[in-house]
């Protein structure tokens, strides 16, 4: 009986760990839009943050990892990320904070890993924005997070690409709204992709690269 | 044999079901919430105050003794834009003095496009607000603004926000200083019923 039910969990724990069918968007739903799409990309790796204290300027700030924890109970689930966003080309293009919360909307047997994240992004000459988004984490830590653990030497390298954005917005994309500059009054959408390299156990990915592609509809750009 | 193989399946079955039932039902995020201290106005808005204690709040280099340092200065030069923008990242308070979210305040008086003084507030149970601040502070420092946009318990709403600083009596530091940001907030937009 007690051999029964361990092979019983460990068959449900198969079942969902394999299932094909939860995580796999790596196609961004914005691919088809007709609209001018703006990319930006970010990076965890700390040569690529060029934030300077006021106090300290010849100092990176933050001095350690960009993402920043915290012990309080209500933020225990929550990161905060700086970094410069950086264009196509690989120029700096503005600054972007995120933050990001897991959400109680999680849930193993959907194979949904969900948090709410906010971006709080500045773009000179062309203005603020916020985009608010839901994502699913489940691919990241099913095919990296648990795969590094299971290894002998702690780490997995390999490729890695996926649509990290599920909402709110009914077709999967997050909802953006301008602020100042350019974009005030704009209302769009966005959707965030990761693509990871390595990674490892202990200390989490080694390069992991993201992307935000914001939609800049066709009427706003000839209005703005 | 035949009876250790339906044993074997009956046990089987249980844990596959009972995995799932307690994968169903098991919380694996339980996030921790305050009381939401909301009185009403006569006109029906709802206020809210939230609270930052300087520096102790200021998330990077808490450390820094004067109010202004420690903030994050934008000087990289990105392509031929002279730019000038601050951006600074706080543990936010309710008024019990309990931390319940995050907030950003981007700001620059220097843009070519315009200069501008933002807010986002992130409560991770609540959800967000996105408000923007009118450049130049009022006579009494009070800085006042309006909702752009809010996202789950704040979605559909709008109203105003204020900034304002006081000097704020502190042991461990010299100098030390509270934000207060005010929010009114009324129904969803475009429901003229709530909003009069």
């Amino acid at each position: 009986m007690l051999a029964g039910i361990f092979v019983g969990i460990f068959l449900f724990l198969q079942a969902i760990y394999l299932n094909p069918l939860t995580g796999r968007d790596a196609v961004s739903p914005l691919t088809l839009s007709p609209h001018q799409m703006l990319e930006l990309h970010f990076s965890t790796a700390l040569d690529d943050n060029r934030l300077i204290s006021a106090q300290e300027k010849n100092r990176t700030v933050p001095p350690t990892p960009t993402t920043v924890e915290f012990s309080e109970p209500t933020l225990r689930d929550t990161t905060v990320f700086l970094s410069i966003l950086k264009n196509t080309t690989g120029h700096a293009a503005g600054l972007g904070i995120k933050m990001l919360s897991k959400s109680e909307t999680t849930s193993l047997i959907k194979g949904a890993a969900i948090a709410n994240s906010i971006w709080h992004i500045y773009l000179p000459a062309s203005g603020t924005i916020m985009i608010d988004q839901t994502e699913n984490y489940w691919a990241y830590i099913r095919d990296i997070v648990i795969p590094a653990h299971l290894a002998s030497d702690k780490s997995w390298q390999g490729t890695f690409h996926r649509i990290t954005t599920t909402g709110p917005k009914p077709q999967g994309t997050a909802n953006v709204s301008g602020g100042n500059g350019l974009f005030e009054n704009l209302n769009t959408s966005a959707s965030e992709s990761l693509t990871v390299a390595r990674y490892l156990a202990g200390t989490g990915p080694v390069t992991m690269d993201g992307s935000l592609k914001i939609v800049i509809p066709n009427s706003f750009t000839t209005t703005n | 044999m035949s009876g250790i193989i339906k044993i074997f399946l009956i046990g089987l079955g249980l844990g596959s079901v009972g995995a799932a039932v307690v994968a169903s039902y098991l919380p694996f995020v339980n996030l921790q919430r305050e009381p939401s201290l909301i009185s009403v106005q006569p006109n029906g808005g709802a206020v809210e105050t939230f609270f930052i204690n300087l520096p102790d709040d200021r998330i990077v280099d808490a450390a820094s003794e004067a109010m202004q340092s420690g903030a994050l200065l934008f000087l990289e030069s990105l392509d031929h834009h002279n730019i000038n923008a601050k951006a600074e990242l706080f543990k936010v308070r309710n008024q019990n003095n309990k931390v319940i979210g995050i907030g950003s305040r981007l700001s620059s008086s220097n843009e070519s496009t315009s200069q501008f003084v933002e807010w986002t507030v992130h409560f991770p149970a609540r959800g967000t607000i996105y408000a923007k601040m009118h450049l130049n502070p009022g006579p009494d420092r009070l800085r006042s603004g309006q909702l752009v946009a809010g996202t789950r318990d704040f979605k559909g709403l709008s109203g105003s926000v204020t900034e304002e600083v006081f000097p704020h009596p502190s042991k461990k530091h010299t100098t030390a200083f509270q934000i207060h940001l005010k929010t009114v907030l009324t129904g969803p937009l475009g429901d003229s019923k709530s909003n009069m």
